[in-house]
């Protein structure tokens, strides 16, 4: 069930309905739960029995580490290794079976082989999502952060709960979970900010990224036959598409909570703004980068063990961060790409020659440039495609690329908005005149853009 | 604004009463744009039918059955009314307009059948009121279970927006829930079906990102429409001539005498598996578009075919007189005037039911011979 649907416009009213009904009752978290559920179950009910069995497992080992005399390292590792599990099979068992068949010339079968009762092998949406955030409450428990859950039906519904059960925010139990004790006030203004951020979040979904993958997936297509200015501004859109993608996912995600009255996390915040690569990750998939810094980036030891650990670190949890976006060489490189990216970039920091001032859009600038040439190991579909279109990017073989005009002055406007918002002219931005205006063309727009069979990209992380 | 301080990646958070004023806006425009559209889209031609590019457009529908005026008899039917292989000038309700001193209007629709009328009459034709309608009956569409739409073995099908989404099962009909509800929509919100007049019209059945998106036909390297603005093809007063320069082929096809497909039926004679009346989902879908025409006090006058009875057997040419009895049956019952004429001469049709531009005037000529149809269309 996707946000920008009839089906979801009507689960969410019967939510909604229910939600107000039971407000007096204890049973509102049940019916998030069950309503958490059924949203999940809608793609395919064989999913709910696992993410039931990851919830029902976290939440009995901390149980576990709550008695005196337990052995809470024991009960951690249990629980890390059992969410890692489910992660491997379902998501990586076919790419490394298939990468040690190459390998070895040996012929083991693949995963959807091994499905027991003849169900079918598919990577369950969101498990990476879900699995990340029932994580965090083992460990944020154990590291003494944060209080055991008592009631199964909260920590259940803290993990399931629908608005970012699929694509995220990667929500922390510090959050999320205590929103769960107390039935949220819902005024008048939740409602209010929840529908604009619903309403950008269905605009950059319906009338950008889907109109940047037409361009993108046609270039993309066969790049072999593209050239260098197709494939270069096909590759600029494309980190335009990827953003608007996922934002708009976690702006529509926010904007439905938040009309419940929950609070999620920011999970973007302009991020082509930014002026280097560090500044990208902590304003990129915000959710997801403070995860991996938090929980693997820090306890391999951060920057706190000298230099050269420092950069280990930081490829390593890259090279992780590209794997956990999908089973492929692919993401592996463009993780790779980010990581060498901010190597360096700390590597420079003391050196003499990088410390003259460029000016700030300078700085943006080549940042995007460098975003993007990772983004093109993310677009295609193997390292040799990925080779073929930069070798045609620097070739200088440049034709018209007939890039849309029109596709090109919505990215512009938005890119200018973003940059007067992050200026000393954010002030304007807030003018009624400007933000009425924008919002109803919005609106009109949206009926005039088609939304039938629109996938979001994260889905299939 | 206060509140979002810190948690906002953008400006647009709105206030409550901001957002009354949105929505008192976007209300105005909701119901503001199809009306001024409808005063820049002017029809002016008497023989106006909707254009075959237009069959999926249920807003000009709209408006074709609300610009009628109060003498003007809209003839309403699917291809047979609308004229599948005559041009403009040759459909039935020209040569009534033509023959007599009353004028017809052709308010047929390409590619319709008595479920998806049902539902253009019922959600796009509302202003048909208080008025004398002819309705066509096309027994065709009882010749088989599938073309009946009541087989379960899924079906695509024309118009499949105008059968009922939610409320009635179709069997042949298998749209997952999302589409149902999607379409439900279109028919029930008039700004819907505006919107997607506008892409009929102007961006050929796309949205306008897609429209600039569009490859060419005739050279699939080249997007004709790269460089261009969408917003400057609403403002243009023929959207089709700009796509013709454009060479991006309008997928129409020949019509009228002079065209290869204008000739005569010939072939051997066929049988068909006729379907009883009574578990007919297209004939009860007719019988509710009659009542709902009665209910709204309209004088209905229908036609029954006539089909091309050259072309069936023995057993098939009895089986469909005896349709035609319990139709007639039913009508009689309900009061509602009818004729139910003998075939045209076979080199009158096309195929089963389609006459030709003589078979319609032919037909033209008999009904107004016909004592019940001359009594049913002089004014009271």
């Amino acid at each position: 069930m996707l946000f920008h649907t009839w089906t979801f416009f009507c689960f969410f009213a019967v939510v909604l309905i229910g939600l107000m009904l039971l407000r007096k009752t204890p049973f509102w978290v049940h019916w998030i739960l069950g309503s958490s559920y059924f949203f999940y179950g809608w793609w395919n009910y064989y999913y709910l029995a696992l993410i039931i069995y990851s919830t029902s497992l976290d939440f009995f080992i901390v149980r576990q580490m709550e008695r005196p005399g337990a052995r809470k390292k024991l009960w951690l590792w249990i629980s890390i290794l059992n969410n890692l599990s489910l992660l491997g099979f379902f998501k990586y068992a076919d790419f490394f079976i298939s990468n040690i068949n190459g390998l070895t010339g040996l012929n083991l079968s693949p995963a959807s082989e091994i499905m027991p009762f003849g169900l079918e092998y598919l990577l369950p949406v969101g498990i990476s999502f879900y699995t990340f955030q029932s994580m965090s409450y083992t460990i944020d428990y154990y590291r003494g952060k944060i209080k055991r859950e008592t009631s199964f039906i909260r920590f259940a519904a803290f993990v399931s709960f629908f608005p970012q059960l699929v694509a995220g925010p990667i929500e922390r139990a510090k959050n999320l979970l205590p929103q769960f004790h107390k039935f949220p006030k819902i005024k008048r203004q939740d409602i209010a900010a929840g529908s604009s951020l619903f309403i950008v979040g269905l605009f950059k979904k319906l009338a950008l990224a889907n109109y940047a993958a037409l361009y993108v997936d046609r270039v993309y297509e066969d790049p072999s036959s593209a050239n260098g200015a197709s494939l270069t501004l096909a590759t600029f859109a494309f980190a335009w598409q990827i953003y608007f993608d996922f934002s708009a996912y976690t702006d529509m995600a926010r904007g439905v909570a938040r009309i419940m009255g929950f609070k999620l996390s920011l999970n973007f915040k302009n991020p082509y703004t930014s002026a280097s690569l560090s500044e990208f990750w902590s304003r990129w998939h915000i959710s997801l980068s403070t995860w991996f810094r938090d929980y693997v980036y820090f306890p391999l030891g951060g920057n706190k063990k000298g230099t050269k650990r420092t950069y280990i670190n930081l490829l390593s949890v890259f090279i992780i961060s590209g794997l956990w976006h999908g089973a492929a060489w692919t993401f592996l490189a463009w993780g790779l790409v980010h990581g060498a990216g901010l190597t360096a970039e700390k590597a420079l920091t003391n050196v003499k020659f990088t410390k003259i001032r460029l000016p700030r859009w300078v700085k943006i600038t080549v940042t995007f440039l460098l975003v993007c040439a990772g983004w093109i190991f993310f677009r295609s579909r193997s390292i040799d495609e990925a080779l073929i279109v930069y070798r045609k990017i620097f070739s200088l073989e440049w034709n018209d690329p007939q890039f849309p005009l029109f596709l090109l002055l919505m990215i512009g406007s938005v890119w200018i908005y973003q940059l007067i918002f992050e200026s000393k002219m954010k002030k304007i931005l807030t003018e009624n005149w400007i933000r009425v205006p924008l919002l109803i063309g919005m609106i009109i727009y949206l009926f005039f853009c088609s939304s039938e069979g629109d996938q979001f990209i994260y889905f299939q992380f | 604004m206060k509140n979002n301080k810190g948690t906002a990646s953008n400006a647009l958070f709105l206030r409550p009463k901001e957002w009354i004023v949105i929505l008192i806006l976007v209300t105005s425009i909701f119901i503001g744009s199809p009306i001024i559209s409808k005063r820049s889209e002017q029809i002016n031609d008497s023989n106006y039918r909707i254009p075959y590019r237009l069959s999926n457009d249920y807003w000009s529908y709209t408006q074709l059955t609300s610009r009628l005026s109060e003498k003007e008899i809209p003839i309403i039917g699917d291809s047979v009314i609308w004229g599948e292989f005559v041009d403009n000038n040759s459909s039935l309700s020209h040569f009534l307009s033509d023959l007599s001193d009353r004028d017809f209007t052709n308010a047929g629709m390409n590619g319709l059948y008595p479920l998806a009328l049902e539902g253009l009459i019922k959600n796009h034709a509302k202003s048909i009121k208080k008025r004398k309608v002819i309705l066509h009956l096309n027994l065709l569409w009882m010749s088989s279970p599938e073309r009946d739409l009541s087989t379960p073995k899924e079906q695509t099908f024309n118009h499949s927006q105008l059968i009922p989404q939610i409320t009635r099962k179709v069997p042949s009909y298998h749209a997952p829930i999302e589409k149902r509800l999607s379409r439900f929509a279109t028919n029930s919100v008039p700004f819907l079906s505006f919107v997607k007049h506008v892409k009929e019209n102007y961006f050929l059945q796309r949205s306008p990102a897609e429209w600039t998106c569009l490859q060419s036909e005739a050279n699939p390297d080249q997007y004709p429409n790269t460089y261009l603005n969408p917003l400057n093809q609403l403002l243009s007063a023929d959207p089709l001539s700009i796509k013709d320069q454009l060479k991006i082929s309008i997928k129409n096809t020949e019509r009228g005498v002079n065209s290869s497909r204008h000739k005569p039926w010939s072939g051997s004679q066929r049988s068909l598996d006729w379907i009883s009346l009574n578990n007919s989902l297209q004939w009860k879908a007719f019988k509710n578009l009659s009542t709902e025409l009665l209910s709204r006090r309209n004088d209905l006058f229908v036609l029954i075919g006539p089909l091309n009875g050259h072309m069936f057997n023995e057993m098939t040419a009895s089986k469909l007189n005896q349709l035609r009895d319990e139709a007639s049956e039913w009508l009689k019952s309900m009061q509602i005037d009818h004729w139910s004429p003998d075939p045209l001469p076979s080199d009158h049709y096309a195929d089963a039911s389609h006459p030709l531009t003589h078979g319609y005037e032919m037909l033209a000529k008999e009904l107004l011979k016909n004592k019940s149809f001359t009594d049913w269309v002089r004014p009271q």
